[in-house]
């Protein structure tokens, strides 16, 4: 699903060229759920906003789905975002002066989806992850799990074909950052595919599979044989399900 | 993302922070309302101008005679001049084919007696076709025929306002009046005119408290004690004169300054003013002051755009991460230049209106206070919208360009 050949990132810092991804050959395959992890400037940030079409390789193919991302221009680049890709991050980034519906619409305002169908599709979205009561509050009178929950729900509406995670625990306790690992699980189980950056190794140990990267390239590539398991609240597994068979 | 929802988004934006949003309004409101207020003044002025001219006609002449005394007076005496005179009517009317008209008007303050009150009134022998010439209309009764111009009739023709104030309920026609030791007839009564507002800066008195007589009445019947030199110089006081269609106004009045002068031994006793000339000199006036005003409302509407870039540059400071995170979202670089300038745009075009209404409420309290004559063209009103949406999307284009170029990694970064 996802392929890179020679994928590389290089910035320009005066005379110095760093090179954030260097090289890079990667294959992912639909419905794996990869954990990316190194150490800070490893690149392994910079390899996931390439992927999520935030960011221009500076050589190199890039692949997602049969469509070359290296070849796009900004307008098909944020379409792809848009369809195709949900993004997670560390700090959540719900915006603070809209309420949690209006928050998770968000992407589908930019898919030209009418009003009333978006409104609907987003209090499902928050159901779905558990939500539902929540529906007028701001970010700011959410916790921090909450506010991760949202944002899931957010990445989601639009059903993409993949979750990009940026550290999506580094902001939360260890016991909420493994209940938002148990529903990245329970999407993975759904055929999601989700590739999810961190340097917490427990965390890690959920994937399937984890890439270790430094300098750029991919230290070391290796299967998870028996990854952890978190347990998740039945009603949100169930109502994940709902949703996945909802949109077929 | 649809227009209409970016604008809602928009206008949720902007209500955020409604206290800043009206402050960067205000230059907007300020410039607009001004401009308005002011053209509403112009226009008003103009409107008032040309209703002016409607009553002189566009084809009139005014010969008023100016008063010399002194060294001047007895000069002009050596010369043989005898001002402004009976003949320079016959003269005119006879001498000028391009003249329809020319009507003699002697203002005197002979005194009026009616019962026995002495009102204060000016007392105008007219000639034949003054109806005609000044466009003035009979309300009751009748004006003068020629017949009684010719016998030097003692008829008298009141002023609308004479005649409410002499007579009051009383059918004034028919009654007598009496004028120094001589007893005239009403005969009828004037419509109201109004007091001119001199706005056209054309000599024109109270025309209400007029008595109307016939010329030669006046010349023949009514004398006046003692008399000094400068009372006799001019026989009569003005002429109405119309210029036939067709030919030119301003050619007629040369012509008619040019054998005036040679009558009256080249002295400088009258003077020659042409109305329509008047009104297109103070519409050129009111250009240049339109001009202005253009300039006034530019620069208000300028310094307005600046403080709209401004806080819309700070806007997307402010907003960076909000920016990174709606093209994570899928927003397109279009897309966050629409978000902004439709922010901008609502901003100016929110000020553009309310200064509608406060120019508006302006030009309302200065009619209200000062008794000008106020109008507001429609053009002015779409001008100003029209011009406010401009500034929006001018001013606003630049932040807008900004906030689409900004590296979306970078901006989710942004602390």
């Amino acid at each position: 699903m996802i392929k890179t050949e020679q994928l590389q990132r290089h910035f320009k810092a005066g005379d110095v060229c760093v090179k954030a991804v260097d090289s890079l050959d990667i294959n992912i395959g639909k419905g794996e759920f990869v954990a990316v992890m190194g150490p800070s400037g490893s690149g392994k940030s910079t390899l996931l906003y390439v992927l999520g079409a935030m960011d221009r390789p500076t050589g190199g193919q890039i692949s997602i789905n049969g469509r070359r991302l290296d070849q796009m221009d900004d307008q098909q680049c944020s379409d792809f975002r848009n369809r195709e890709l949900g993004f997670v991050f560390q700090s959540f980034h719900l915006l603070p002066r809209m309420n949690l519906v209006r928050n998770v619409e968000l992407p589908m305002l930019y898919a030209q989806i009418p009003a009333e169908r978006r409104r609907a599709r987003a209090e499902m979205m928050l159901r779905a992850v558990g939500l539902g009561e929540r529906f007028v509050h701001f970010p700011a009178e959410l916790s921090g799990g909450q506010c991760q929950r949202a944002a899931i729900a957010r990445a989601l509406v639009n059903s993409p074909a993949l979750l990009l995670a940026d550290e999506p625990t580094g902001n939360l306790d260890s016991r909420t950052g493994l209940e938002i690992i148990g529903i990245f699980q329970a999407l993975n189980r759904q055929g999601m595919t989700i590739i999810m950056v961190t340097h917490d190794e427990n965390m890690a140990r959920h994937a399937g599979r984890i890439i270790r990267m430094r300098d750029g390239q991919i230290e070391k590539n290796e299967t998870v044989s028996r990854p952890l398991m978190s347990a998740l609240p039945e009603e949100i597994e169930k109502s994940l399900q709902e949703v996945f068979h909802a949109a077929g | 993302m649809r227009l209409v929802e970016q604008v809602q988004t928009g206008l949720t934006g902007l209500l955020d922070h409604p206290f800043r949003t009206f402050l960067t309004m205000l230059g907007i409101i300020f410039g607009v309302g001004a401009v308005i207020a002011m053209v509403s003044i112009g226009a008003g002025a103009e409107r008032e101008a040309l209703e002016e001219l409607k009553k002189f006609g566009d084809s009139s002449i005014r010969i008023s005679s100016i008063e010399i005394q002194g060294e001047r007076l007895a000069e002009a005496l050596k010369k043989q001049a005898r001002g402004l005179r009976m003949t320079d009517v016959a003269f005119l009317a006879s001498a000028c084919p391009f003249i329809e008209l020319a009507v003699p008007e002697k203002i005197d303050e002979y005194g009026f007696y009616v019962a026995n009150t002495k009102p204060l009134v000016k007392i105008v022998g007219v000639g034949d076709g003054f109806l005609a010439a000044s466009r003035f209309e009979v309300e009751r009764g009748r004006f003068f025929t020629d017949e009684e111009q010719a016998n030097a009739a003692m008829v008298a023709v009141l002023g609308a306002g004479v005649a409410s104030e002499v007579f009051g309920l009383v059918e004034p026609v028919g009654q007598v009046v009496q004028i120094e030791r001589v007893r005239f007839k009403v005969v009828g009564v004037m419509k109201p005119q109004g007091a001119g507002s001199g706005k056209l800066a054309i000599k024109r008195r109270d025309h209400d408290r007029d008595v109307y007589i016939p010329v030669k009445s006046s010349l023949q019947r009514l004398e006046r004690w003692p008399v000094e030199d400068k009372d006799l110089y001019h026989e009569i006081n003005s002429i109405w004169v119309e210029v036939r269609p067709g030919y030119d106004l301003l050619a007629a009045r040369d012509r008619i300054a040019v054998m005036l002068k040679r009558r009256h031994s080249e002295v400088d006793d009258f003077e020659i003013q042409v109305p329509l000339e008047i009104l297109q000199q103070s519409q050129k006036t009111q250009n240049l002051f339109n001009l202005v005003m253009a300039l006034i409302a530019g620069i208000s509407l300028l310094v307005g755009g600046i403080g709209i870039m401004n806080i819309m540059l700070a806007s997307v400071n402010e907003r960076t991460r909000e920016i990174g995170v709606r093209r994570a979202l899928g927003a397109s670089k279009r897309d966050i230049v629409v978000q902004f300038l439709v922010e901008a745009t609502l901003i100016s075009v929110l000020g553009g209106l309310i200064g509608i209404f406060a120019g508006v409420a302006i030009s309302w309290l200065i009619a209200l206070y000062t008794g000008w004559t106020t109008a507001i063209p429609l053009s002015s009103v779409l001008i100003a919208f029209f011009v406010s949406i401009s500034v929006g999307i001018i001013f606003g284009s630049f932040p807008a360009a900004k906030a689409s170029t900004l590296d979306p990694v970078k901006a989710l970064r942004y602390e």
